[in-house]
């Protein structure tokens, strides 16, 4: 049990940092973005590329997945998404086109990065016994960088001025602007925050598992489940959303089939919607 | 195509609505009489690039269903999973009970249907996001089922060699005759009396009073309601029409291609029907054709350009929601007649 | 005609309507008042069944109707309007119209879709009654205008006209009056006599004073979700409790 709910701790933390990324897109700009797993799968070859193609250190690898991957969403927010958002009729579109690029980045990596599932090599040799369980260091670095990173996001949107703006924005745009901060830097910024996010994760997960193009999608719906447990929107929602899915997760494969768990988890999260629409943490919205 | 889309509306006094109805009916008649002479006649020596219309067809089909749950407001991209029901239901009954597929086709329907119902009826209180990620997660859900119980669908090996329908007759009188091995016309006709039927029955729909209370749903389910709408149920009747179009869709699949696996419907097929709808245009009716018919035309046209194909579609897709945000038929609609004749 | 009692709602800790208790007579023009957040439009929500009440109850006609859910409260005769412009946006104006006549329709499901005689003879129906609505507020010459399109008073007009087109027996107008000027404030109260006459109880809650006074027959002023004074216009107006209220909101609009 002990090495079960370490499991769940360690696919936890991780998982909270993906619903993180997608939680601050969601929040600024009332957008879905379902090419975040996809982001997060380039992270994951951004780091494989740097540390293992050109031999560079897997921490500056880590680095550039934030930076390539974050400007990355600085674009799609500047090119894709605000010249739509201006001009639809219907918020559907921007959803599509959330999923158009999806595909696009997933067709991309695949003709770029080719079908391989791509790993890197261990960033820490050993194992730790803890209460009786036995773990991977490389595992426990992972878990305590991404808690790190957690801290530092969560102390960056709290304490910081451009965090409070990104918070005032996700409230109320127009008043946000009437303050004169420039929502145009800002929400690309937060765009690229969120999908950096999403390349970190995926870089810092290459350390423990392999990566290949495909992993987008299931990333994006794991996603999808941990902000509809935590609640769209609320950070604080995202990081138990991460923490709650790692645990059932981590529980049902101790016991189950792997198809059987997540068949089993997507009903949780159906019965679970029926009774608390907006989630854990969620505030009611239309 | 552009009479075809005004439609009268159901709000007009009837004297009005029926004769100007006449005018659609028969350039909608006319129109498939041509689609079912010249497509056969031009492509009918090339079965690959008729196949490609058959595909064209059923797709289309599919997706009118999810161009419905659109009008009450729903982003429903658990039109794939609903599929895969379809198609399974028609493939187990097939190979296992050996029943006859032109009973499998209408019960693969009323089993989607039903499900769906029963789905639909908690699920459909959720709205925008939370709607569209949950039906999502349905689509998952059905095929993470086909994977987990084996006893009953063969898990990932899937329901192979589906025998193709036999006859169809009555009273002894033969009505469809039994499918030829490797004979694609059939499966052709299948298709396209489906999609005339689909949209016949859409478009009746839509432009009848229920269509008006399903358009108002999307706009304001407060106010509806306040004027005596049972919200609940016309959601969920829409939703249940929606399954039912993806339950037939998916067991014509099942037996055009004569197996079902898990992946035959998943998500991203979901997201393909929603592009349909899209692209084509979410104020019409024959959106969801137009958008089909228009998208996998030019996905076969980037053909050659084989492993650079997907990449090319999808930047197009994002080209077509840059440059035509509210679909094709609004490019159409806007040099066409003004705005208020349009708002079905 | 409609009896509230005891009627109470607490929304986590707060109390929003305590303990509310009026009756109201066919055919009687009737006022509820209050300070912003009086709980006004949450008594309206929870007769209108759009809210269950914590305790008390609705009677209409004898019969209750507590928390049974808007579409059933609309069947049994009342009918709602919004604050704001709420309407069907795409809609032109006899289309929303129309579906206002939509719980009247006999047909079935499958009859309305494929045109049966009685859905046609529906579908007659609903549209004399709409022409009779449209005339009634003065709209013909803008039926087939869409509703975004329409200017403010307008909407707030297409609002009552989609509810009446329900055939309430009685009508709850949610500030009928916000936001218009003093003419169309002058025609709304013409209106609302009309409505009347027309054989439709109101039930309205407003803010401006002037209106309610000429308006109404009777009011009931509350203030911290309790009936604090009822009567006349000219007896509201003398009460010390209702101007103690409305100055220590600080809303000196009572139009006295």
């Amino acid at each position: 049990m002990t090495q079960v709910m370490l499991n769940a701790l360690v696919v936890g933390t991780t998982y909270a940092l993906i619903a993180l990324g997608i939680t601050i897109i969601f929040s600024i700009m009332k957008v879905v973005n379902f090419a975040h797993g996809q982001l997060y799968m380039i992270g994951g070859f951004v780091v494989y590329y740097f540390n293992v193609v050109f031999g560079l250190p897997f921490w500056f690898g880590l680095v550039m997945s934030f930076l390539i991957v974050g400007l990355l969403g600085v674009a799609m927010e500047l090119f894709l998404f605000r010249p739509v958002m201006l001009r639809v009729k219907r918020e559907e579109v921007t959803m599509l086109l959330a999923m158009g690029t999806a595909v696009f980045l997933e067709s991309l990596a695949l003709l770029v990065f080719g079908e391989k599932q791509r790993g890197v090599p261990p960033i820490a040799t050993g194992i730790v016994e803890l209460f009786g369980a036995r773990l991977p260091t490389g595992r426990i670095v992972v878990i305590v960088v991404a808690a790190m990173l957690i801290a530092a996001l969560m102390a960056f949107i709290g304490y910081t001025k451009t965090g409070r703006a990104l918070r005032a924005m996700a409230q109320d745009r127009e008043a946000t602007a009437l303050q004169g901060v420039n929502l145009k830097w800002l929400s690309a910024m937060g765009f690229g925050l969120g999908t950096g996010l999403a390349g970190l994760s995926g870089g810092l997960l290459v350390a423990i598992f392999a990566v290949h193009t495909g992993a987008g999608t299931a990333i994006s719906i794991k996603a999808f489940l941990m902000i509809m447990i935590g609640g769209a929107g609320v950070l604080s929602g995202a990081i138990l959303g991460g923490f709650v899915l790692g645990f059932l997760e981590s529980v049902g494969y101790a016991l189950l089939p792997g198809s059987l768990t997540f068949l089993i988890i997507f009903l949780i999260v159906i019965c679970f919607l029926i009774v608390r629409p907006n989630g854990i943490m969620g505030k009611p919205w239309g | 195509m552009q009479k075809t889309i005004s439609m009268p509306n159901v709000n007009l006094p009837q004297s009005v609505q029926r004769s100007s109805a006449l005018k659609p009916i028969g350039l909608g008649l006319l129109i498939a009489a041509a689609y079912f002479i010249a497509i056969p006649l031009v492509f009918g020596a090339n079965g690959y690039l008729l196949n490609v219309f058959t595909t064209m067809a059923a797709v289309s089909f599919i997706s009118f269903g999810v161009w419905l749950t659109f009008a009450i407001g729903r982003i429903n991209l658990a039109q794939a999973g609903f599929a895969l029901i379809g198609a399974y239901v028609t493939a187990i009954l097939v190979s296992r009970l050996g029943v006859s597929f032109w009973i499998c086709l209408p019960l693969s329907g009323a089993v989607a249907a039903l499900l769906g119902g029963l789905i639909g009826w908690p699920v459909l209180r959720l709205k925008g996001v939370y709607f569209a990620m949950i039906t999502l997660c349905i689509t998952e859900a059905c095929r993470l089922t086909a994977l987990s119980f084996p006893a009953l669908t063969r898990g990932a090996q899937g329901i192979v060699d589906l025998p193709l329908p036999g006859e169809l007759s009555l009273f002894g009188l033969t009505i469809i005759p039994a499918f030829e091995k490797g004979a694609r016309l059939p499966f052709f006709y299948l298709a396209g009396t489906l999609m005339l039927l689909g949209l016949g029955f859409m478009w009746l729909l839509d432009t009848s009073r229920v269509g008006a209370v399903f358009r108002s749903l999307r706009q304001n389910e407060d106010l509806a309601s306040s004027l005596g709408i049972n919200v609940a149920k016309y959601r969920v009747v829409a939703f249940m029409v929606s399954c039912f179009y993806a339950g037939v869709g998916g067991a014509f699949f099942a037996t055009l291609q004569q197996n079902v696996y898990p992946t035959t419907f998943q998500v991203l097929d979901s997201v393909y029907f929603m592009v349909y709808c899209f692209v084509g245009g979410l104020e019409f009716v024959i959106g969801p054709l137009v958008g089909a018919l228009v998208m996998m035309i030019s996905f076969e046209l980037l053909h050659e350009f084989q492993r650079y194909q997907t990449v090319i579609f999808s930047g197009l897709m994002i080209l077509c929601i840059l440059l035509m945000p509210n679909g094709i038929l609004s490019v159409v609609n806007r040099s066409g007649k003004p705005e208020e004749a349009t708002n079905a | 005609m409609l009896e509230v009692r005891g009627l109470t709602k607490i929304f986590g800790g707060l109390t929003a309507v305590k303990d509310l208790n009026f009756t109201l007579d066919a055919g009687e023009i009737l006022s509820i008042i209050g300070p912003n957040g009086a709980g006004k439009s949450t008594c309206f929500k929870l007769i209108a069944s759009f809210l269950n009440p914590t305790t008390g109850t609705v009677r209409f006609n004898g019969k209750d109707i507590t928390g049974i859910g808007p579409h059933a409260v609309a069947r049994h005769g009342i009918v709602r309007t919004f604050q704001e412009n709420t309407s069907f946006q795409d809609m032109t104006v006899r289309e929303a119209v129309l579906l206002g006549y939509q719980k009247d329709c006999k047909a079935s499901l499958a009859g309305m879709i494929f045109r049966s005689p009685r859905a046609r003879r529906d579908e007659r129906e609903a549209g004399d009654y709409a022409d009779h609505v449209l005339d009634m507020l003065g709209m013909t010459g803008l039926a087939n205008t869409v509703s975004a399109a329409l200017p403010h008073g307008m909407l707030r007009n297409l609002g009552i006209a989609v509810a009446l087109a329900a055939r309430p027996k009685l009508i709850l107008l949610d500030e009928p009056f916000a936001g218009l000027n003093s003419d169309e404030t002058k025609r709304g109260v013409e209106l609302i006599r009309k409505i009347r006459d027309d054989g439709v109880t109101p039930i309205l809650v407003e803010h401006d004073m002037t209106a309610v006074m000429s308006v109404s027959e009777r009011i009931v002023v509350v203030s911290f979700g309790s009936k604090i004074a009822e009567g006349t216009p000219a007896e509201i107006q003398q009460n010390e409790k209702v101007i103690e209220a409305y100055l220590g909101a600080e809303d000196t609009e009572i139009g006295l």
